[in-house]
């Protein structure tokens, strides 16, 4: 529910809030209720919406708050209104009309029966007196306003008097929900009560005549009860099983048909919806590009290997290097190495010789006619150093590159055709803007969960 | 006795729970001042002469062919294909399909084609509902076999045209199933003898279908006034049952519910 629903459809069906004279949600908020009296006296109270044309009229009574202490009271408001909707079985909701008046007002009423259904005024305002004239001397009955209630069978009622009598007139063939929108529309003739079913799309009425003289009033509209019921006589005795979700209050007499779009915007949510950017390409033009043919621009010559060409006489180079130490005795043999470089040979030569020991002073004598002792050798060894020979032959050469041949290719002057290309630029559109009102109340409350069967039952 | 309700539920909020008070248990008016006299469309019957059927259905509430539940004197009706022989300066309709009853939206002015062996009266009574467009699918049953090789039959027929019934327990989850006009129940079947038209109508959806011994129902949340109601399988006018709110206790009937109470105002004076 949202009071901006209302407010559209208030817009939509009487084009502004100029009879919007009272509406009560009974959603608890603490800026919207308050608690009056004083004495001992306390009653919690549902001020106007401020939706309404003039808000500081009509605050609203909630007789099931009523205590002799203030907190105690507010308290008791703030419980009765602690579902989203006022409980009437504590107590009625009572309405000052002040201007008001009962022969010219719309009223819609969202309530929901709390158990089982049994007669109650949903909207009372009836009442009747006796008038005397004294200056004729003259008796009568007076009366003023309606109820509107609820028949033990679960059918809509509507009470009023005239000069023919009392009058109840019931909307016999319309079957309430456990959850229910009725209006009651009054003007100088006549009296509309509507239900409407918004789940079918439909709105069912009864007219009842009235006779102006004797509805007209401007008390108190109860709202659970009446002054004068046959279960009550007075505003403080509740008749009604239920509670009240939203009550709405308009001067003058507005259309049952009217008040069904009204009251459409009590059980819907507003929703907007911004307008939605969306960007998008459109082509602006073509450009041209001219195209080349390709093919062979040349070639690149790149090495692919060496050839050595042979340009002199061979020649054999050699050179030695440091081996091992090996022990040789006096008279055994071994090669001693020389370098030979002329310029342009590089190579070593050795010499074989015997051994003959360092410490021998190198003077020998014969001690004998052996070979040996006859060359006076003595029976000792040592060391010398052995030589590895490197040898070889080389010649003088020179070393050619080989080179391989490598195409090249490229774009050539010659023109191969012409790409057109779009040009494109980006603009944008945007959605509507989307606003409204969907019926997204819970509907289950509204639709009807028993079958009777009327044929021959067993 | 078998009662079986069909209600429409709905969703969870008002306007996913919204139909048309029209779409259902729409009376077939009957009027002779329309009738096919003086028109270019002609129906005839099966000797040959001209039929006069004249009940009329609401355009706007059947739009066009295979859109339409319909019921005379409680039996459910198989709308066949709409047939017309066109010559110089008639045209004349026939039912095809082994339908019982044709729709015309554009040349009949809103009058039922019933099939030329279907004659009606004024004292039949003709209930309609709008449905969504679907063709209904016929097998017709012979004195052959046993009645639930039909149904089988019935199914795997509907599955081929449908998709959606590839077996016994599916088609009647999905479908309306009527044998002659009378609405059958898986596993409730007349005697295989029995010979005539078995043919599947596709459900609506959003429907609680359920079947009872039951007198009344309780506590099954519907949309006031799309309620279908079978009794028997035969289909009754919803004027036989109330679409109430359980917290009803007291239901009488035969009662004066309107009342003016006369109690003149009395005036006294002395002159």
């Amino acid at each position: 529910m949202s009071s901006t629903g209302l407010s559209i459809k208030i817009e939509e069906g009487l084009g502004s809030n100029r009879r919007l004279s009272a509406f009560y949600d009974f959603v608890y908020s603490s800026n919207e209720v308050d608690v009056l009296g004083g004495d001992s006296e306390f009653t919690g109270v549902i001020l106007n919406d401020s939706l309404c044309n003039d808000s500081s009229l009509h605050t609203g009574y909630v007789l099931g708050s009523y205590d002799s202490l203030e907190s105690t009271s507010s308290n008791e408001l703030a419980s009765l209104l602690s579902n989203g909707n006022l409980d009437l079985r504590s107590g009625n909701f009572i309405v000052p009309s002040e201007g008001l008046s009962f022969s010219d007002v719309s009223i819609i009423v969202d309530f929901e029966f709390s158990e089982g259904i049994s007669d109650g005024v949903i909207i009372g305002c009836f009442d009747k007196g006796i008038e005397t004239n004294a200056g004729f001397n003259l008796t009568g009955v007076t009366s003023e306003g309606f109820n509107v209630g609820v028949t033990e069978r679960g059918h809509l009622f509507c009470q009023t008097f005239g000069s023919n009598g009392d009058s109840i007139e019931v909307m016999y063939d319309t079957e309430l929900s456990r959850r229910n929108l009725i209006s009651v529309s009054v003007y100088d003739s006549a009296l509309q009560v509507s239900s409407f079913d918004y789940l079918n799309d439909l709105v069912s009425s009864i007219d009842v005549s009235i006779e102006n003289e004797y509805v007209d009033g401007t008390g108190s509209l109860i709202f659970g009860g009446s002054n004068l019921y046959h279960r009550s006589s007075s505003e403080t005795e509740g008749t009604f099983n239920g509670t009240l979700n939203n009550v709405v209050i308009l001067s003058g007499f507005v259309d049952g048909s009217v008040l069904k779009d009204i009251g459409e915007g009590l059980l819907s949510n507003y929703s907007y919806t911004a307008p939605v950017e969306t960007q998008h390409q459109r082509v602006t033009g073509y450009s041209e590009t001219i195209t080349y043919k390709t093919g062979i621009i040349g070639y690149d010559y790149n090495v692919t290997g060496t050839l050595s060409i042979i340009t002199g006489r061979e020649y054999i180079t050699g050179s030695f290097t440091s081996s091992s130490a090996e022990l040789k005795e006096e008279g055994e043999r071994y090669y001693k190495y020389y370098t030979l470089d002329n310029g342009s040979s590089k190579t070593f030569y050795k010499e074989e010789l015997g051994k003959l020991h360092s410490n021998s002073g190198y003077v020998y004598y014969p001690t004998g006619e052996g070979a040996y002792d006859t060359l006076g050798l003595n029976d000792i060894s040592e060391s010398i150093q052995t030589y590895t020979e490197i040898s070889g032959i080389e010649q003088d050469k020179i070393n050619i590159d080989l080179y391989g041949k490598t195409l090249q290719t490229g774009v050539l002057s010659e023109i191969s055709g012409v790409i057109t290309s779009p040009l494109q630029e980006t603009f944008s559109t945007f959605t509507e803007a989307v606003s409204g009102l969907s019926l997204t109340e819970e509907s289950t409350l509204f639709k009807k969960d028993f079958i009777y069967y009327l044929g021959v039952r067993p | 006795m078998n009662l079986n309700y069909i209600l429409y539920t709905g969703d969870t909020t008002i306007t996913g729970s919204k139909k048309d008070i029209f779409d259902s248990n729409q009376i077939g008016y009957y009027s002779l001042a329309n009738s096919f006299i003086g028109s270019s469309y002609i129906l005839l019957d099966s000797e040959g002469n001209r039929k006069n059927d004249s009940f009329f259905f609401d355009h706007e509430i059947i739009t066009g062919s295979y859109s339409s539940t319909v019921s005379i004197n409680s039996q459910t009706l198989l709308e066949g294909r709409l047939d017309i022989l066109e010559s110089s300066n008639k045209n004349y309709y026939s039912v095809g399909g082994s339908g019982c009853y044709s729709i015309d939206p554009e040349n009949s002015e809103g009058k039922f084609i019933f099939s030329e062996d279907l004659y009606t009266d004024n004292d039949d009574e003709i209930l309609y509902n709008y449905r969504d467009p679907y063709s209904g699918v016929v097998s017709l049953k012979s004195s052959n076999g046993t009645f639930s090789n039909s149904i089988t039959s019935l199914a795997q027929k509907t599955n081929t045209v449908y998709g959606d019934a590839s077996s016994v327990t599916l088609m009647f989850e999905k479908y309306d199933v009527f044998f002659n006009g009378q609405k059958l129940y898986e596993g409730d079947y007349p005697i295989s003898s029995a010979t005539g038209k078995l043919f599947s109508v596709k459900k609506p959806d959003k429907i609680n279908d359920f079947s009872s011994d039951e007198i009344d129902s309780y506590g099954s949340g519907f949309v006031e006034n799309q309620v279908n109601f079978y009794s028997n399988g035969l289909e009754q006018n919803p004027e036989d049952f109330l679409q109430l709110h359980t917290g009803v206790y007291m239901i009488e009937r035969q009662i004066p519910v309107s009342m003016q109470l006369i109690n003149p105002i009395t005036l006294t004076s002395s002159i």
